[in-house]
């Protein structure tokens, strides 16, 4: 069985900001009114969070790793939804059902990664943006969280292509939005099971470290230290 | 005396026992909530330790209430005074 | 059947039910008004969605949870405070229970709707009895708060069932209910037993189901892997929290009643002088349990802990800490402490700042935390919408408008209970005084 994970290396992040927006347009995710957004209901499945600040006042460099879903081996989200919206797949894969979703945001709760979002409003977009929606995705209605799910209807879409042509998956058959656009290269994804994909190879490095590893939640996201500039 | 039995199921025993019923009604329905509940851990794979545990407890409580209700009214209909129009 | 003797003895109790002031009208429309608006403003909330509170990304929970622990807590008042007295047979019980109990109903009812006002998809409740999962603490709350619903409404109901009877001998308006309701009940020495083996079965029963309740209630919180909620001690915490404010509301609504119903009679002050004595304790108790809580959440000095604590104690959250600190502990234990000010008037004002504070407890216990999640980066601030206050206008409305209707329909304080207690209290409690007087002058050989 397969275990889908992710090794961001932080030391070749430069910040742009493109896994943001990728996710974003790949995933259907609402844009709020501005309105909205300064009540702090900015819906980003991918965000780029400030950790530090470098530099002295006024050259001020903010320092922004990309958080979101860590995908836990042993979800607290899961544990605790009341209908089973959301669930962890055989292959690692947190995902949520939108139409099981009752609302009651235990999950958002629970998370120590304060990785989902809700939907509050169900917004008007903007009809440049409605064109582009993705068809493999579904658009979510008014009040039910969501989250990322490591973009997991480009694996459905894979398995099948490679079903078709008759040969086993390939690591290059199915990578998530964010790590396909990421210009640094500094996102690897693979199977954390298979030895010899990449990401596994990363998992060895020194400078690997998971988010909040101590809650025992095992993320399946884990990062690369920046190295440090001196 | 009969007559006046007659028409007494005739009109409040009816009502009554349908009030009755209602928390009958409520206690299997707890039960068979429950039930499928368990069911939908096995399905699941949850922790059904924790499911069976407190279906356990809800079910008895549900039933114990119930019982205790029809208790005391049963009760309450057999020893009332029998020449009492009620 | 109208007893003349019946009429005279305890005619103040039964005269609510069939005379109605102006007063009664003006405040019944005024709250009936009320939570008419509350319920146009979720309707508001239904179509729009849950945006119109003033939760967002990071706040996730708000008044809607709040407002669900605050009134099940206060459904402690009743149960538990009635079946503790009945089960050690205080005497000065007699005119208390009934609105320790129908607090217990009432309030159950408005809380227990909360966490649906609360989805955001109502219209998906189903799921849960489709495809729930018990290992959710939130299905644990259904359980139990429907187990104790169930009790309570049955324990509520079976001491009502003798007061019942008299009502239906008296005839008038809705003598069809009371003879329904009144199964036959002609106080015959069988089923005089009968109630009095059901009654004492249920109230040992409703005790340990009322803890659940709240135990259950601060496990939702408790389970979760937030900072300043993972705590062991939340489970007892919640319930004195629990009882603290129930008492406060109890003492409430029987001085309200005292006033407008002239019941001076029946709630006397060495009533209300127990009840305070009572709300002293747990007041003590209650600040026992956070100070416990804060002392270690402090001196333990975790990071994600210390934030959250000091969110609580210096920061955004600390005039409502304070004036917490101040309703709940500083101002009882003045009032109550000193016997002048140990009056009915002292009372209530205190009673009025448990339910405050108490309210700001919970306040305190379910916002700060998810404003300073684990991971820091996104900080959260909540500030509640006009939809949300006004829901919590409602509900106040709804618990006030429950207890009026109540009062139109069965008396407000047991009245077999008084008129038993009358005939025999003192002969029973002599008799028992007497079993546990030593004798005097034997000397054991």
């Amino acid at each position: 069985m397969s275990k889908y994970g992710m090794v961001i290396d932080l030391n070749k992040c430069n910040q742009c900001g493109a896994c943001v927006t990728a996710c974003k347009l790949e995933n259907n995710v609402q844009i709020v009114s501005k309105e909205s957004a300064h009540m702090d209901r900015v819906m980003q499945w991918m965000k780029l969070s400030t950790t530090n600040y470098e530099g002295n006042y006024p050259d001020i460099n903010p320092v922004t790793m990309p958080t979101f879903c860590a995908q836990c081996d042993d979800p607290p989200c899961v544990k605790v939804c009341p209908v089973r919206a959301t669930y962890k797949r055989d292959d690692g894969i947190v995902a949520q059902v939108y139409p099981q979703c009752i609302g009651c945001r235990y999950c958002m709760a629970n998370c120590p990664y304060t990785a989902k979002s809700f939907n509050w409003y169900k917004e008007e977009q903007s009809i440049e943006y409605e064109k582009c929606f993705n068809p493999d995705v579904s658009v979510r209605p008014k009040g039910v969280v969501e989250k990322c799910t490591f973009c997991v209807h480009r694996l459905q879409k894979a398995k099948e292509i490679a079903a078709t042509e008759h040969r086993k998956m390939s690591e290059q058959d199915y990578v998530p939005a964010c790590a396909e656009v990421c210009p640094a290269h500094a996102i690897t994804f693979g199977d954390l099971d298979d030895s010899k994909s990449s990401v596994s190879k990363l998992q060895g490095d020194y400078r690997k470290f998971s988010l909040q590893e101590e809650l025992g939640t095992q993320p399946k996201v884990s990062y690369l230290r920046a190295k440090s500039k001196s | 005396m009969f007559s006046k039995i007659k028409s007494f199921f005739g009109k409040i025993i009816f009502i009554q026992i349908i009030l009755l019923s209602f928390l009958w009604m409520l206690a299997s329905g707890m039960t068979l909530l429950l039930i499928n509940l368990v069911n939908v851990s096995y399905e699941v794979n949850d922790h059904q330790s924790a499911s069976i545990a407190i279906s356990i407890l809800g079910i008895i409580v549900f039933w114990v209430l119930a019982g205790i209700l029809t208790y005391v009214l049963v009760g309450l209909y057999r020893g009332r005074k029998k020449e009492i129009e009620i | 059947m109208n007893n003349p003797q019946n009429i005279d003895e305890d005619e103040v109790l039964f005269n609510p039910i069939y005379h109605s002031g102006k007063g009664f009208y003006i405040l019944g429309g005024a709250m009936l008004t009320v939570l008419l608006f509350g319920v146009g403003m979720y309707i508001r909330q239904l179509i729009f969605g849950l945006g119109e509170t003033g939760m967002d990304g990071t706040v996730s929970w708000g008044f809607y949870i709040i407002s669900f622990v605050f009134f099940i807590g206060i459904s402690h008042a009743g149960t538990l405070i009635s079946a503790i007295l009945r089960l050690s047979k205080a005497e000065w019980r007699r005119p208390i229970t009934r609105m320790a109990e129908v607090i217990t109903g009432i309030v159950l009812m408005i809380g227990g709707l909360h966490p649906i006002i609360d989805l955001g998809r109502p219209d998906r409740i189903l799921h849960i009895f489709q495809r729930g999962r018990l290992q959710s603490p939130l299905l644990w709350d259904m359980t139990s708060i429907t187990a104790y619903f169930t009790a309570s409404t049955i324990y509520l109901y079976l001491p009502l069932i003798p007061d019942i009877a008299l009502l239906r001998d008296r005839g008038g308006r809705f003598h069809k209910l009371y003879k329904i309701l009144s199964w036959g009940y002609d106080g015959t020495e069988k089923q005089k037993h009968v109630l009095e083996k059901a009654i004492n079965i249920l109230m040992v029963m409703v005790i340990p189901i009322a803890i659940s309740v709240h135990t259950v209630i601060s496990w939702i919180f408790s389970m979760t892997l937030q900072p300043g909620w993972h705590s062991t001690i939340f489970g007892p915490y919640f319930v004195v929290g629990a009882i603290f404010s129930g008492i406060a509301a109890l003492i409430i609504v029987m001085i309200v009643f005292r006033k407008a119903y002239h019941f001076e009679d029946y709630l006397k002050d060495i009533h209300f002088n127990y009840l305070g004595t009572l709300l002293l304790v747990m007041s003590l108790l209650w600040f026992y349990f956070t100070f416990a809580e804060y002392l270690t959440t402090f001196y333990g000095h975790e990071p994600t802990e210390m934030r959250v604590f000091l969110y609580k104690i210096i920061g955004t959250y600390s005039p409502f800490f304070w004036i917490m600190v101040v309703c709940n502990f500083v101002l009882p234990v003045i009032i109550l402490s000193n016997k002048k000010t140990k009056t009915i008037t002292g009372l209530l004002i205190t009673s009025i700042a448990v339910t405050i504070g108490m309210w700001l407890e919970r306040l305190i216990v379910v916002v700060p935390s998810l404003a300073n999640p684990r991971l820091p980066f996104p900080t959260g601030i909540y500030i509640p919408s006009f939809t949300e206050i006004s829901l919590l206008a409602a509900a106040t409305a709804a618990f006030i408008l429950g207890f009026m209707a109540f009062s139109k329909l069965f008396p407000l304080i047991s009245i077999w209970e008084i008129k038993e207690g009358r005939e025999e209290s003192v002969r029973i409690v002599s008799d028992r005084l007497n079993q546990y007087l030593p004798s005097k002058g034997h000397i054991k050989k």
